[in-house]
């Protein structure tokens, strides 16, 4: 390359001090960056990659970070500066004007007592010699350059008004009002459903070539990597294991580690395991589940509305199968894997479990009956209590329903489940946080099997895990399925997980489920419409298939939100297929 | 929002009535004013008169009944101790004791938010540990003994001060301090974790990310999250002020409520103490729905009778 780079950074190092000692949390890392052109930086969480993002932005020395190194950026003057030695001055001017950064969390990022306006218009007055009100003009520009409609409107709205995808999209808009020369966006849809996530990345792509911006993308997900990037960078522990072109990487990784991280992700259309025996006996059985939710208003707390959070929902659960249960945000795949452990008290419908019904029963026998059905959830962080001991969360569910055994039983119950779930008996003594987020989960997953249940509610039980950890908790769960026989609801917004793990898929929307039945059926010749646009929307890993550029105007999510007294239509589902329910509309 | 502010009116009607219902049954299980009013030694028949001549003798009933229609009247009965219009009796010491309150008020924020805002940015530097040690030593001693050093101090010693009485605006200097130091020292405890709390937040990142100056990030974006907790704990010690107050004005003789109140509690003075206790119960609930409204202002997730699911 002739032209100088856009951006060269060589030997960055950041530590931070900690009372464990010092941590390297970036080594000696360098690369160019071109004009224009779109980088992703690929790593597990604690490989640094938000830290070289934040170093670039000279913003992480104000969270404890000590930096070395040379960061040489070409201004839009044409002269140049090395970020790692210019002044406090200089550093404003570039942020946000020939830098810019888009975060993870849309939900935290923007200020919740400002205007949308008012966010907007801050930078653009800052950077541009412009009046207030001009800054104002400008912001409800950006707005509908980001495809958000009556964008008018919005500017007086504040940031809890809107859903996550949509004030995603007004943080693109704030970090694109000076046309930076640079955007850095960290992890930018991980926290967003999957049709938002393919929304915002072919908004990212169109604003770029539109400005002629050069992007860093910053991920975890190497479905994203393939529909968006030039070239990557895959950082581990600090250091950039390999860089490369991006159809040399996905084609033929050389670092092992990159192999590793490749064959870790889950792939759609990779097969998913044939349907569980039909004639295995029927452990789980719901009919017509209903949970509403009131929204009440004034002084009197009249209901005004009801939200239909669960409608009519039913499905059984065989002997040793998995049912996985997709949808979006607010579909109500949460509420039914609670409403069945009755933790939400269900509005209406019959829970049946192992032969008996759940819903008319009192507290003593509704304990009893819960020995059969156990949850994990998805926080391993949240979901142990920090100050018991792992001794004591893994015995609790034995002290309550198996009080006939002695301390001294439950221990070594106890540590057989967990060198079950591959943790160390010695473990037993040790606290939650010395242990990793794998790990965690690992020591919920024993909890859940101590009381020997036919059922486990799993939500989301691998979302905050890191890929390579996700694969081997899945197959950690699907081997316990073979040896115990224990059936998983398995509640997930991920297709490729969900295929790898269940027998059979229902997917969720608004409440009802439009489509059930087989996972390699529903996944592979799905009818509803719904289901095809969620499919659609999932990131290949595979650059070769990259999706064409469909830019859609953001949507307010649907909410199943009805007057008292009107109900959602229900459609019943038709059978298209051995086992394959759909919505009769889409039949 | 009107709906709101009706009802909220409405809730402060009832707050109030079961006040001052409380307060006239309280006085009148505590003893007889008569015994103080009186000289020692009185015989029977006089003391059955006076008992007659100030309706004291009539069954509770129709005494509470008397009691509200003073007040409907507006009125407000008579003084036992100075036989003179309850309401004249306040309305010559009300507004000490509203300026004594305004002032401390203003002082406490217009101090406490400051340094708490100082003490949380300048964190582990000897500037914050300083407010904070300030901010620990105020929260410690209880204003009646600093009002007393202060007497000493700056009266007795100095002569600098008026020791007693209102008036000037030397007069305010020793009673606000001693009034607002406990305040000023929770606020700053309150404003300093508030912030620091503000200080980690996502938004911040942000802000800065656009190239704001450290003080505009911290004053336009951090402050006003800050203050939302502030307000709150403000709100909640209204209250307390007011009964800080109480003690404050009787060590400086401010001839405010707080004086008075004291006074009639001492001498079961029912009239002057129903009303005063009723004043002071208004005020309380007044500045909570002022807190609320506030509180509806600077943060706009809140929706004062709005929907809410």
């Amino acid at each position: 390359m002739s032209e100088s780079p856009l951006l060269s950074i060589r030997d960055l190092s950041v530590s931070f001090n900690t009372r464990a000692g010092e941590v390297k949390a970036v080594r000696r890392l360098s690369f160019d960056l071109a004009a224009g052109e779109t980088m992703a930086i690929v790593g597990e969480s604690g490989s640094g990659k938000s830290v070289t993002a934040l170093s670039i932005m000279r913003l992480i020395e104000r969270e404890g970070g000590h930096m070395s190194g040379r960061m040489e950026l070409v201004r839009r003057s044409g002269g140049s500066v090395d970020l790692m030695a210019a002044d406090d001055r200089t550093l404003r001017q570039i942020r946000g004007n020939e830098i810019s950064m888009i975060f993870q969390e849309p939900m935290t990022s923007l200020n919740p007592v400002l205007t949308i306006g008012r966010q907007l218009s801050e930078v653009i007055v800052l950077h541009r010699a412009c009046s207030p009100r001009e800054a104002l003009d400008e912001a409800r520009v950006l707005l509908e350059r980001v495809r958000i409609p009556d964008a008018a409107g919005r500017l007086s709205q504040f940031p809890h008004e809107m859903s996550g995808g949509m004030r995603q999209r007004v943080m693109i808009a704030m970090a694109l009002a000076c046309q930076p020369r640079l955007l850095i966006a960290d992890e930018p849809t991980t926290a967003l459903d999957v049709t938002v996530q393919a929304e915002i990345l072919a908004l990212i792509r169109k604003l770029q070539d539109e400005i002629g911006m050069a992007l860093m993308f910053i991920t975890h997900d190497m479905g994203v990597v393939a529909e968006i990037a030039d070239r990557v960078i895959v950082m581990r522990h600090g250091e950039k294991v390999e860089e490369n072109a991006l159809r040399p990487l996905f084609a033929t990784p050389r670092h092992p580690y990159t192999r590793a991280l490749l064959a870790a992700v889950p792939r759609l259309g990779d097969g998913s395991p044939a349907t569980a025996g039909v004639n295995a006996d029927t452990v789980l059985s719901v009919r017509g589940l209903v949970k509403r939710f009131p929204v009440t208003k004034g002084l009197m707390k009249r209901t005004v509305a009801m939200v239909h959070a669960v409608d009519d929902v039913s499905f059984v659960l065989r002997e040793g199968e998995t049912l996985g249960l997709v949808g979006e945000s607010g579909c109500g795949k949460s509420t039914t894997g609670r409403a069945l452990m009755r933790l939400i008290e269900p509005t209406e419908g019959s829970i049946t479990i192992a032969g008996q019904e759940i819903t008319g029963l009192g507290q003593e026998d509704l304990r009893a009956a819960r020995r059969n059905i156990q949850m994990i959830f998805q926080d391993p962080y949240a979901s142990l209590n920090p100050r018991l001991s792992i001794e004591a969360s893994v015995t609790e569910p034995l002290a309550i329903h198996r009080r006939e055994l002695t301390g001294k039983a439950r221990r070594e119950i106890a540590a057989g489940l967990l060198e079950r779930v591959g943790l160390k008996a010695d473990h037993l003594d040790r606290y939650p946080h010395q242990f990793s987020g794998g790990q965690r989960q690992r020591i919920a997953i024993a909890r859940a099997l101590a009381l020997k249940p036919k059922i486990i509610v799993a939500d989301e039980p691998v979302s905050a895990l890191d890929v390579s950890i996700r694969a081997q908790v899945i197959d950690l769960l699907k081997e316990l399925q073979r040896e115990l026989g224990v059936a998983y609801l398995f509640i997930s917004h991920d297709m490729a997980v969900v295929e790898q793990m269940s027998h059979r898929v229902a997917v969720m929307y608004m409440g009802q489920i439009l489509e059930l039945g087989p996972s390699a059926e529903v996944l592979n010749r799905p009818r509803h419409a719904y289901t095809k646009r969620l499919l659609a929307s999932v990131p290949v890993p595979d650059p070769a298939r990259r999706k064409p550029q469909v830019i859609d105007e953001a949507r307010e999510i649907q909410s199943p939100r009805y007057p008292v007294g009107q109900r959602p239509t229900r459609l019943p589902l038709v059978e298209v297929n051995a086992g394959h329910f759909v919505q009769a509309d889409a039949a | 929002m009107l709906e709101y502010l009706v009802g909220r009116f409405g809730r402060m009607l009832i707050t109030l009535w079961v006040i001052a219902t409380v307060v006239f049954l309280a006085t009148r299980i505590s003893g007889n004013p008569i015994d103080f009013l009186m000289p020692e030694g009185l015989d029977a028949q006089s003391r059955a008169a006076m008992i007659a001549y100030f309706g004291l003798d009539q069954p509770l009933m129709t005494q509470y009944l008397s009691f509200w229609k003073s007040l409907v009247d507006g009125e407000f009965g008579l003084g036992l101790m100075e036989r003179r219009s309850v309401a004249v009796i306040f309305g010559e010491r009300v507004w000490r004791s509203l300026s004594l309150l305004s002032a401390t008020l203003a002082v406490t924020i217009g101090i406490g938010v400051p340094l708490g805002v100082i003490a949380a940015v300048w964190r582990s530097t000897i500037l914050g540990n300083t407010v904070l040690l300030f901010a620990f030593i105020g929260y410690a001693i209880p204003n009646f003994v600093l009002a007393i050093l202060f007497l000493l101090t700056f009266s007795y010693t100095l002569q600098w001060l008026p020791s007693s009485g209102s008036g000037t605006l030397a007069h305010y200097i020793m009673p606000v301090m001693a009034l607002s130091a406990f305040f000023v020292a929770s606020l700053v405890r309150y404003t300093r974790n508030a912030m620091l709390d503000v200080l980690s937040q996502d938004y911040m990142r942000t802000a800065r990310a656009k190239g704001l100056s450290e003080t505009d990030v911290i004053l336009r974006h951090g402050l006003r999250n800050a203050l939302i907790p502030v307000i709150t704990v403000i709100g909640l010690q209204m209250t307390t002020l007011v009964s800080g107050a109480v003690v404050v004005e009787t060590v400086f003789a401010w001839n405010g409520i707080g004086d008075l109140l004291v006074g009639a509690t001492l001498r079961r003075d029912y009239p002057v103490l129903q009303f005063g206790v009723l004043i002071v119960a208004c005020a309380v609930v007044t500045i909570n729905l002022i807190i609320d409204l506030i509180y509806s202002a600077v943060d706009p997730r809140v929706r004062l009778g709005g929907a809410s699911a």
